[in-house]
């Protein structure tokens, strides 16, 4: 529990445990989509040995298509699984050492629907190289997906939410880009949250508007086992 | 002349596709759209019985999408479609006295079509 300035407590237990569902509902809503492409594929395989019991020869041409849309969501389940395998461990160790854009990149796959379903295009803009930073990564998931769902708010204007990164002395920077927040409570209270959750980690957010865009700042500083 | 005419709206194109593949052997017309505005505005120069629209759709939600159906073309049936928890997950509930039926998917061929034809024959 954390105590914030206006007295109401937030239970971060149970904040991490309503994100990690959030996730998880999302991925397997996916996964079953996948399924059922799968099902549907396979189903229609059958509608056609059914038309060859009446005369209706299949085309090799048709089931080498038929083959190819399999694979295609194969290929499409096991990048769901290994997205979701790799956000798993991220609650495996409180604090640890790891590459800050791997888990940035993964986190924007995650969130790819949630931007999809309000028609906002969200993008991840990484640089090559290794940037490595140790803190709790699992903290950072959070804190780094509502400024997400906050930045992925329909609007007429510019609907692109960006996210990048960079390193300044003060530590590791993640910046997210989008457009304008709603002003109302949820957005207080999600602000209040962001507030809390970085403080945990010892980092610092900085929200700016600017030319009918928002700025989230993230710094983020290493932390040691203990803290 | 094909025994129903039924449009499907969902975004994934896929699984879609595939269900208008099979229908159609069924002798079952379909067609597909991927947004709501298109599915309306579909149904504005095409003649259909039913509707098998998605739930979760990006941007006009399912919900909207079939107020608008259901106000502009009453005569059209309106089957939801919606991956298990997703009802759950939107927060809303899935008003079924204006859905003639909600389907959860993945859709088995026959129950969809069993469904087609009872919400059709209930005009």
């Amino acid at each position: 529990m954390n105590m914030p300035a206006d007295g109401k407590q937030i239970d971060f237990r149970e904040h991490g445990l309503t994100f990690f569902g959030t996730i998880t509902a999302s991925v397997t809503h996916e996964l079953n989509n996948v399924m059922g492409i799968i099902e549907q594929t396979a189903g229609l395989l059958d509608d056609l040995c059914v038309g060859v019991d009446y005369g209706r020869p299949i085309e090799i041409e048709k089931l080498r298509e038929i083959s190819g849309r399999v694979v295609m969501q194969v290929d499409r389940g096991v990048d769901i699984i290994k997205r979701l395998n790799f956000f798993a461990h991220s609650v495996d160790e409180s604090v640890r050492e790891f590459e800050l854009n791997a888990l940035l990149k993964n986190l924007v796959s995650l969130a790819q629907r949630f931007a999809t379903l309000k028609k906002i295009s969200l993008e991840g803009r990484f640089n090559d190289f290794e940037h490595t930073v140790k803190t709790n990564p699992f903290i950072l998931e959070q804190v780094v997906f509502i400024c997400i769902q906050l930045a992925i708010t329909p609007t007429e204007k510019d609907s692109r939410v960006i996210l990048t990164s960079q390193q300044e002395s003060t530590g590791s920077v993640i910046l997210i880009t989008g457009p304008p927040v709603p002003e109302n409570d949820e957005t207080k209270s999600k602000m209040e949250l962001l507030r809390a959750l970085m403080g945990l980690i010892k980092g610092d957010i900085e929200l700016t508007a600017e030319d009918d865009r928002i700025y989230f700042k993230l710094t983020v500083p290493n932390i040691s086992n203990e803290e | 002349m094909a025994e129903i005419r039924v449009l499907l709206i969902d975004d994934e194109e896929e699984l879609v596709s595939t269900l208008v593949e099979r229908l159609g052997i069924r002798n079952i017309e379909a067609e597909y759209v991927m947004t709501g505005a298109e599915g309306i505005e579909l149904l504005g120069k095409k003649e259909f019985d039913a509707v098998l629209l998605d739930y979760k759709l990006p941007g006009m939600s399912g919900l909207e999408v079939m107020k608008q159906i259901n106000e502009l073309y009453p005569r059209v049936k309106v089957l939801l479609i919606t991956g298990a928890g997703s009802v759950d997950e939107g927060g809303d509930e899935v008003p079924e006295e204006k859905a003639s039926d909600v389907l959860l998917k993945p859709i088995d061929i026959e129950v969809l079509i069993a469904k087609l034809r009872e919400a059709v024959g209930d005009r």
